[in-house]
């Protein structure tokens, strides 16, 4: 990844929790470098301290040893979509521009372009619990996109979906994503989820975590979307070599 | 719409209106049989008065002109003590979701002091705080401003802690996440404390008013019930019923209001 400038750097981080029973170690010595408009995902089995990657990213905590580096603003995307029943689907956008206090004209005009964009024009005025599944995940990732972040952290962004759905938005986030072009971060335990969308796939270990592998992901350009991607021929290869790591961990 | 779905919202609706004429038949009856009785003299009049002596004690007191200042005054302190247990309650809740540590300290205290009945307290302060309405409001603050806590407190610490991690994604102050997510969130949770707040904000008014007070509804059931004019005590306590309901109303339309707040 030498030719590309990263956006983050996690340079041997290992996070420890402390707690009367004593200390467990989430993370330990990872390294991990991600570069402008790429997408990474990390895979590894539930509990394995994915999350905490992604905390350590934002900035929420900090690491025991280690650093990270990370240029620019961080959005987090959730498990849940966490859209405010109590405000339309527009303030819900708004919200990332209302606390950072940025609420230009131009601003505005972005949020209302992107809703426009990807089908929730017609719903700016509508409360969440009137949308779809698949809408509100949407809407989610417009909210954090509004405040314009240069990388995106996405944490199981779609688990919470039923599997229909979860083909359909992963389609329409993945490609929202291409087309704002941010540098996304996907943690996930579903591995064709990470093959599907993502141009690199970090393998992680069980508790603590620590990095088996890098996949690089590469298809062709017929299968371009992430469902088209599930179809290609080399999908299942992927997903067995990864497979295996994970299952050689246990 | 097929002839099924007409059948069934016609005996939703059917089903309404029995409710609602049940309950007008119990009022209605209640009242009826407590006049029949004090009438044919099953009860005696003068100890259990009747709704008609209670109706000619109303028009009496109508015609002095006291009547609403009795119920101007012990509305009026329900009120205060009402509002300021609840603003007090939500500011101290605030304090103690943003400083855990002092929440850890004073949890025991709280706990113990709302399992004291207040009302014990009105003595004490009607001694502090002279013989006049102040007292009265703060014993009715005193009461309701604890389970206020309580109740504000739980709402703040239940919200989903991924709505906080998303204010804080976005840079979010402490303040920013309890006006733009902790406080709109608990809206149900404070609505709730309000119901509760508004009829213990009764009970210590009129705990208040029995002890100290030279006007008001409390005052009315002390003064009838020791000059031995249980009209007036009957009355009083009637009116009492209405002016809750009246406080009731009012919530249950603030509540409507926020019915969309939830999921």
């Amino acid at each position: 990844m030498s030719e590309k400038k990263s956006v983050v750097d996690l340079v041997d981080v290992s996070m420890n929790y402390h707690s009367r029973e004593g200390e467990t170690q989430a993370v330990s010595g990872i390294n991990l470098s991600v570069g402008v408009g790429e997408f990474v995902s990390v895979v590894g089995p539930s509990g394995c301290g994915k999350s905490t990657i992604l905390s350590l990213i934002a900035g929420l905590i900090a690491p025991t040893t280690g650093r990270v580096e990370v240029a620019g603003r961080v959005g987090y995307m959730f498990q849940r979509d966490q859209l405010f029943p109590w405000r339309t689907i527009l303030n819900n956008v708004l919200l990332g521009l209302e606390i950072q206090k940025n609420k230009s004209d131009e601003a505005i005009k972005h949020a209302h372009q992107m809703l426009e964009k990807y089908g929730l024009g017609d719903f700016k005025n509508h409360r969440p619990k009137e949308l779809s599944g698949g809408m509100r995940q949407r809407a989610a990732l417009i909210r954090t996109l509004a405040a314009r972040p240069k990388i995106l952290l996405l944490d199981e962004p779609f688990s919470a979906l039923d599997y229909q759905t979860r083909l359909s938005v992963s389609d329409e986030v993945g490609g929202i994503i291409a087309a704002e072009g941010v540098t996304a971060i996907l943690v996930t335990h579903d591995i064709s989820e990470a093959i599907a969308l993502s141009g690199r796939v970090v393998v992680l270990s069980k508790r603590p975590a620590s990095v088996i592998n890098i996949h690089k992901i590469e298809f062709e350009k017929e299968f371009d979307t992430p469902t088209a991607r599930r179809k290609s021929p080399k999908f299942p290869e992927y997903f067995e070599r990864i497979w295996k790591e994970m299952r050689e961990d246990e | 719409m097929s002839k099924a779905q007409i059948a069934f919202l016609k005996g939703l609706r059917r089903r309404k209106k029995l409710v609602a004429t049940c309950q007008i038949l119990i009022l209605v009856s209640f009242f009826g049989l407590w006049e029949l009785a004090a009438g044919l003299g099953w009860i005696e009049a003068f100890i259990f008065s009747s709704p008609s002596r209670m109706w000619r004690m109303l028009l009496s007191m109508i015609e002095r002109g006291e009547l609403f200042n009795h119920i101007w005054v012990t509305g009026g302190q329900v009120m205060a003590g009402f509002a300021l247990g609840t603003v007090m309650g939500i500011a101290v809740a605030t304090c103690l979701w943003a400083n855990d540590f002092t929440r850890r300290v004073l949890n025991p205290y709280l706990v113990v002091f709302n399992a004291l009945p207040k009302t014990a307290l009105a003595p004490i302060i009607i001694v502090w705080m002279g013989n006049n309405p102040r007292a009265i409001i703060v014993t009715a603050l005193l009461i309701s401003v604890v389970v206020t806590i309580l109740n504000v407190l739980t709402g703040f610490t239940q919200v989903e802690e991924d709505k906080i991690r998303l204010a804080q994604s976005f840079g979010a102050n402490k303040i920013q996440t309890l006006i733009k997510v902790v406080f709109p969130a608990s809206v149900p949770d404070i609505i709730n404390a309000i119901k509760i707040n508004i009829g213990l904000s009764f009970v210590g008014v009129i705990v208040g008013e029995f002890l100290v007070a030279q006007a008001g509804l409390g005052f009315l059931i002390v003064y009838g019930s020791q000059i031995f004019r249980m009209d007036m005590v009957m009355l009083s306590i009637l009116v009492l019923c209405c002016l809750a309901a009246v406080f009731y109303a009012v919530i249950t339309i603030i509540e409507k209001r926020f019915a969309n707040w939830v999921e």
